[in-house]
């Protein structure tokens, strides 16, 4: 049986880098500080043509969007290649028990939120042109909108995948994609329309959550050894920014342990949240950090009920971990489960048959006596 | 014996800041580049099965690199941020390829890897039977010594997601037989 710095070895030891890489690595230095001389100067005339244009023009003109993506053509796609297991949105009762499901989702969708009415659910899958898409559908079943966005903007990818949450009134989506290299977050309108980002640093924003009021959007940043950023942590924290765009992001947690998959109470005053492998809660100023249940709840994604008094959060299948296979650029993942802790007296129940695709999915809310789950079908 | 060691001996969750002294011998970053660059175009390599792409990835983050090289005090381990982004050029890269193929053939077949350079057709098996990401989590964690939390934050992944994939991929190497042999 050969270990992997064997096969490392064998597979490696003919394999040599150009032996002209640095003169090749130098050549290629001289022709980006070339474009980025060019770039300045560009800029600098781009400033003085802004400038002369802004005072001869009194009046405002709107701002410019970035051009979206011309979704008109694609569609979500409407069967899985054989062997990957499809997922439905299926609706369980807090004790586990199935109610129902919604019908017109996409067989590969994923990362449900809901907007506070529980009219309206938002999710992510893929489309027929290969990319993933963010998408609408209502509650009540019907067709999916895809949402859209320009096509720069990595929303799914091969190894991080994304997440998203509706705004309350459920007229934008905040989500994280990629565009230069890294997760972001931004927010657009369902229409397409008003697209934002709310971050730029060079970590992994992920996991973005509204406020009640709409007004603030949380995550969580996935660190960087980075550390004299004060954008970055090493082990992950909390952050919180305007969904409007209009300000920067404010760190809400300051410890040395993981700090993830944030989500505001429904009263907005407390946000629920990962510390290392158990839910905690704490002010949505950041304060009075506190694991629930002593710690009893172990897993990640939690979510309030919008009564408050019990969260539904996700944890991982204990070991031997049960995989299943999705389509090809999503791989095998694990399965997660649901469970639900009544935060006042601490009780546990767990959903052991709302069985999800890993942990960019998470059981959410539709209701207080209802809980939507991207049920992992036929394949696992 | 290993031919990519870790760079430092970490316990698991432990992160460990790069010597400072060492960043201070990288007065120059060809310097730099001519230390690690092999290091890094081979588990590239390893990764992606493609020398051309493996090298243009190890040079579009050197690259990065480069536009920060006034600050690399600041970076406490140079050779972590080099892979982080090179292996999110490659997520960007392969979701793209993905793209394009699915275009062309069945979903699920991928392109030939590890048809480029000499190497036993036993060990193209191995390497072909694990995918991008259980090879990027094996040079992170098992050949590279990252604990699987520094890896997660590489990948962008969460640290149990690395620990699965590196679980998977050695599952795999380990159990085709005759490797060794052959």
């Amino acid at each position: 049986m050969p270990d992997v710095q064997e096969v490392f070895r064998m597979a490696t030891e003919k394999v040599k880098p150009d032996p002209n890489a640095l003169e090749r690595q130098i050549r290629r230095q001289r022709r980006r500080s070339g474009r980025s001389r060019a770039a300045a100067y560009a800029v600098a005339a781009a400033v003085i043509v802004i400038v002369i244009a802004a005072v001869s023009v009194l009046r405002t003109t709107p701002d410019e969007e970035p051009a979206v993506h011309d979704t008109t053509t694609v569609s979500f796609t409407p069967t899985l290649p054989g062997g990957a297991a499809s997922t439905s949105a299926t609706v369980f009762d807090p004790h586990g028990k199935v109610v129902s499901t919604i019908d017109g989702m996409p067989p590969d969708a994923y990362a449900y939120s809901v907007s506070a009415d529980g009219d309206t659910v938002a999710f992510m899958a893929s489309g027929d042109d290969g990319l993933d898409h963010l998408g609408v559908v209502a509650a009540a079943g019907g067709t999916a909108q895809m949402v859209p966005t320009p096509s720069d903007l990595l929303i799914g990818s091969t190894i991080g995948i994304g997440t998203e949450s509706i705004s309350p009134d459920g007229t934008k989506i905040a989500f994280e994609a990629i565009n230069d290299g890294n997760s972001d977050v931004y927010v657009v309108g369902v229409d397409g329309s008003g697209l934002v980002r709310l971050t730029e640093d060079p970590a992994t924003d992920q996991y973005p959550q509204w406020s009640p009021d709409g007004s603030t959007i949380v995550y969580d940043n996935g660190g960087s050894n980075e550390s004299t950023d004060p954008q970055f942590s090493k082990t992950g924290e909390i952050f919180s920014v305007p969904a409007d765009g209009t300000g920067s992001p404010t760190q809400l947690t300051h410890d040395h342990t993981s700090d993830a998959n944030p989500s505001y109470s429904s009263d907005g005053r407390r946000i629920a949240y990962a510390h290392g492998g158990a839910i905690w809660t704490m002010t949505s100023a950041g304060t009075h950090a506190h694991a629930i249940a002593d710690g009893r709840a172990v897993g990640f994604t939690p979510r309030w009920s919008p009564d408050d008094t019990t969260i539904v959060y996700t944890y991982y299948v204990d070991a031997p971990r049960p995989m299943v296979a999705l389509a090809s650029q999503y791989g095998e993942q694990p399965i997660v489960v649901a469970a639900v802790i009544d935060t006042g007296s601490g009780r546990i129940t767990r959903l052991r048959k709302a069985r999800m695709a890993t942990d960019y999915n998470t059981a959410v809310w539709l209701d207080r006596g209802h809980i939507l789950v991207s049920l992992v079908g036929a394949g696992s | 014996m290993a031919l990519v060691s870790p760079w430092s001996v970490r316990a698991e969750g432990e992160i460990v800041p790069f010597p400072k002294e060492r960043v201070e011998g990288w007065a120059r970053f060809d310097t730099f580049f001519l230390d690690e660059h092999e290091r890094l175009f081979k588990a590239l390599y390893f990764v992606t099965g493609n020398r051309a792409d493996a090298e243009e990835l190890m040079q579009e983050a050197f690259l990065k690199l480069w536009e920060r090289w006034d600050r690399v005090e600041t970076i406490d381990d140079p050779t972590a941020y080099l892979f982080r982004v090179a292996l999110n050029a490659f997520r960007s890269r392969h979701r793209r390829a993905a793209v394009a193929l699915r275009k062309l053939s069945p979903v699920g077949e991928d392109r030939d890897a590890f048809v480029d350079a000499e190497m036993r057709a036993d060990v193209r098996r191995l390497l072909s039977a694990c995918t991008p990401r259980q090879r990027a989590a094996l040079v992170l964690v098992d050949l590279l010594g990252y604990p699987s939390e520094q890896a997660a934050r590489i990948l962008s992944v969460r640290p149990s997601t690395v620990r699965a994939l590196a679980t998977q991929g050695r599952r795999t190497i380990r159990g085709t037989e005759g490797a060794r042999d052959a």
